[in-house]
């Protein structure tokens, strides 16, 4: 499969302070890719140089296969987090004046065609500041689509928004994706990225962190704990091999120690008559594991305060 | 180019498509010239009460012939209701009626005075018996509660003054016609030089009127600097919205800096060029409505477009680099203060620049490009031959300027639409002219 963006050992500093480091990712085409990360801890930057607003100072930077240029690439599409509109441009105009700079200048059925999927059609004359937070979420969100982009970067574009328009956005962003189009997605809410992306990528301190599969991350990161529940909610016995264990309502957390297999610990448990009516092997959250990676040590908030 | 000129149209738009706009162009010349409309309009919608002026004449002399001029004033006030004076002048008839009282002492004088004061007459003076005396030193006092500034004072001194000299004539048996004849002033014309045309005739100079000649230069000076300035400040506020509502992103992911920077100061001209077209044909209209259209200085309209666009070009650039390093517009005034004092210099030396326009300062200044739109306008509608060197080279300057302010406030901007830290200092600005804080060291 080919990628749609790749970056090969790229730096980049502002002066002295380097916001990015040798940073090395791909993006496969078609693909939901996430990009978590703390604030500051490069993303924005990375997007920047993806936007080709900032240049590398070492390093490439391919996206949709061209590596060398300073012109932004009309094929794609950038939604900032929550603005990026004008206030005082009426709807349709706003929409028009973005897929024009886009190059595409025949956009009157796409904008059309947005607005009335996503209920937007009665505000097209409506000026931008007259709109809830909700429709000038979806207002941004048309703006960079209506350009038919072939990568769309959608910085937080659900925030703020209900449960309604956020399925309505969710579902444009995974049709977005069905007819080709790779979208990365800059996100905070680590349940939507779980559930939406097909690939994670977290930046900290600009370095990479984790690359790969929620699947696979949850298991590069899971931690060794069993989830237990024995017949009649009993206390499980002595087994051995493990650190600690404790009570939840009717389940036990069990940790197990580093040498030991869950599998080992249900043979135990058979061995010793028990009757197992839930035996899990727990993976750790994304949201777990990006506390877990991006929590100052206790050093680092000594030192900060 | 097709971008730039998307950019262009949004911008043009942006500037005139709004209520704001149509507001701000009709009432920035009634707020200027409002220092003189708004009395005598105000005065027009006064009603014309007729002022009553009680006159105790004690030479006997004066008051029946100021009745009659009097009489004759109102008689005409009438029929110029919608002229000039009656617009700016006293336009109310004047009364002149004999004292009545039994004596003339100060009680007769305070009991006019509160009469005065309670509006049941206007004023009231006195006329010494000695008024129209051969030799003699008169004494003739005028009371009002505005007596200093009274056009009513003015207008009864001129009269008694007239009726007093020519009364006084008559005792001598000199006739008044005779001398009004000897001291009838003589004009002195001013004109401008003579000229050579190209068939080699001697073109005779135009007959100069004075009040023109100030009038013009300063009408031109206004116009150049209205419409800089309704150009150039909404730059600096569009610039920080895009900034702040990181609409910069979205854009700089279009296009390049360079070319969001060209595409708006093409919007930017020729929406200040749709003001000026508004105001000349508005201008026009109104001059060939009263019959001025010989008063418009025609031959400097192409050096002002010239010197308009260079301007607009000059200031909204700088105004654009100005907003892309602030976060507020309150950031932007301390930096837009020094500017905007620049390009105001030619206003310290107006007079000066008017009266002597090839005169050391304002030569100097008309080569300076932040004064150089201003001042050259003023010096080339003032009716002075400018040498066409000095233009030239004015015009030549002003270029490099723009050309080098527009670069400079490119890479400011570049820097600055995408800042997010702490504003700014001056001196942190300057250096980004040499080295782009956001590429690594």
């Amino acid at each position: 499969m080919n990628n749609a963006v790749e970056l090969s050992g790229v730096t980049k500093k502002f002066r002295t302070q380097t916001a990015v480091d040798q940073l090395d990712l791909a993006v496969p085409t078609g693909s939901i890719y996430g990009f978590i990360g703390p604030n500051g801890s490069g993303k924005t930057t990375t997007i920047r140089m993806i936007l080709r607003i900032f240049q590398p100072d070492a390093g490439t930077v391919s996206v949709l296969g061209k590596t060398a240029g300073t012109a932004a690439d009309s094929r794609l599409g950038y939604l900032p987090e929550e603005r990026g509109l004008y206030k005082r441009m009426k709807v349709y105009d706003v929409c028009a004046y973005y897929a024009k700079l886009k190059g595409h200048y025949d956009c009157h059925a796409d904008i059309k065609d947005w607005l009335s999927r996503l209920g937007a059609s009665d505000w097209a004359r409506k000026r931008v500041d007259a709109l809830s937070k909700g429709m000038a979420q979806k207002v941004q969100f048309i703006t960079s689509v209506v350009a038919r982009p072939e990568l769309l970067i959608l910085d937080e574009p659900f925030s703020g928004l209900d449960p309604v328009n956020l399925e309505v956005l969710r579902d444009a962003v995974l049709e977005m994706r069905d007819r080709g189009t790779t979208v990365i997605f800059s996100t905070h809410d680590m349940d939507v990225a779980e559930k939406l992306c097909d690939q994670i990528f977290m930046i900290f301190n600009g370095r990479k962190v984790l690359d790969g599969s929620v699947d696979s991350i949850q298991e590069q990161h899971a931690r060794n704990q069993v989830t237990l529940r024995l017949a009649g909610g009993i206390e499980p016995p002595q087994l051995n091999g493990i650190e600690t264990m404790s009570a939840g309502s009717r389940e036990y957390s069990l940790q197990l120690a580093a040498s030991q297999s869950p599998q080992n610990v249900l043979q135990q448990l058979v061995s010793k008559g028990c009757e197992v009516e839930h035996f899990e092997l727990k993976r750790p959250s994304l949201h777990d594991i990006f506390v877990s990676i991006a929590r100052p040590s206790e050093n680092e908030e000594g030192s900060e305060s | 180019m097709r971008r730039i000129l998307t950019i262009a149209i949004r911008e043009y738009r942006a500037m005139v498509g709004t209520k704001a706009f149509l507001f701000t162009i009709i009432m920035m010349p009634m707020l200027m010239a409002g220092g003189s409309v708004a009395p005598a309009l105000l005065k027009k919608m006064q009603t014309n009460k007729p002022k009553q002026l009680v006159i105790i004449d004690k030479s006997g002399e004066i008051l029946a012939p100021l009745q009659v001029l009097s009489e004759k004033r109102n008689g005409e006030l009438e029929e110029q209701a919608d002229g000039m004076e009656a617009a700016f002048g006293d336009s109310s008839p004047y009364e002149f009626i004999a004292f009545d009282g039994e004596s003339w002492d100060d009680d007769a004088r305070f009991e006019l005075s509160e009469k005065v004061r309670s509006r049941d007459i206007y004023a009231f003076a006195e006329i010494s018996k000695n008024a129209t005396e051969l030799g003699a030193t008169p004494e003739i006092a005028f009371y009002s509660e505005d007596a200093a500034l009274s056009q009513a004072r003015r207008w009864f001194s001129r009269r008694v003054n007239e009726i007093v000299q020519s009364t006084k004539l008559a005792k001598a048996k000199v006739d008044p016609t005779v001398v009004g004849q000897a001291l009838t002033p003589v004009d002195v014309d001013g004109r401008g030089l003579l000229t050579k045309s190209e068939t080699g005739a001697i073109e005779q100079a135009e007959k100069k009127d004075e009040l023109l000649s100030l009038f013009v230069p300063f009408g031109i000076m206004m116009l150049m600097f209205l419409i800089i300035f309704l150009a150039a400040q909404p730059m600096l506020e569009a610039v920080l919205e895009e900034k702040s509502e990181r609409i910069a992103e979205v854009l700089l992911g279009s296009v390049s800096a360079r070319q969001l920077l060209m595409g708006k100061l093409i919007g930017n001209v020729a929406g200040s060029l749709t003001v000026f077209a508004l105001y000349a044909a508005g201008g026009y209209a109104l001059a060939a409505y009263n019959g001025w259209t010989d008063m418009i200085p025609f031959h400097i309209v192409p050096w002002f477009v010239v010197y308009q666009i260079l301007g607009v070009l000059f200031f909204s650039s700088l105004f654009m680099a100005i907003g892309s390093a602030v976060k507020q517009l309150k950031e932007a005034q301390s930096l837009l203060l020094p500017v905007w004092t620049l390009m105001f210099l030619p206003m310290f030396v107006l007079m000066q620049a008017i009266q002597d326009p090839n005169s050391a300062i304002p030569t100097v200044l008309s080569f300076f490009p932040p004064s150089a739109p201003l001042m050259m306008m003023i010096r080339l509608s003032s009716g002075a031959q400018i040498p066409m060197w000095q233009v030239a080279a004015s015009i030549g300057i002003m270029l490099v300027a723009t050309f080098l302010v527009v670069a400079a406030a490119a890479r400011i901007f570049q820097v600055g639409i995408l800042w997010q830290g702490k504003t700014p200092k001056i001196g942190e600005v300057v250096k980004w002219l040499f080295r782009n804080p956001l590429v690594g060291s």
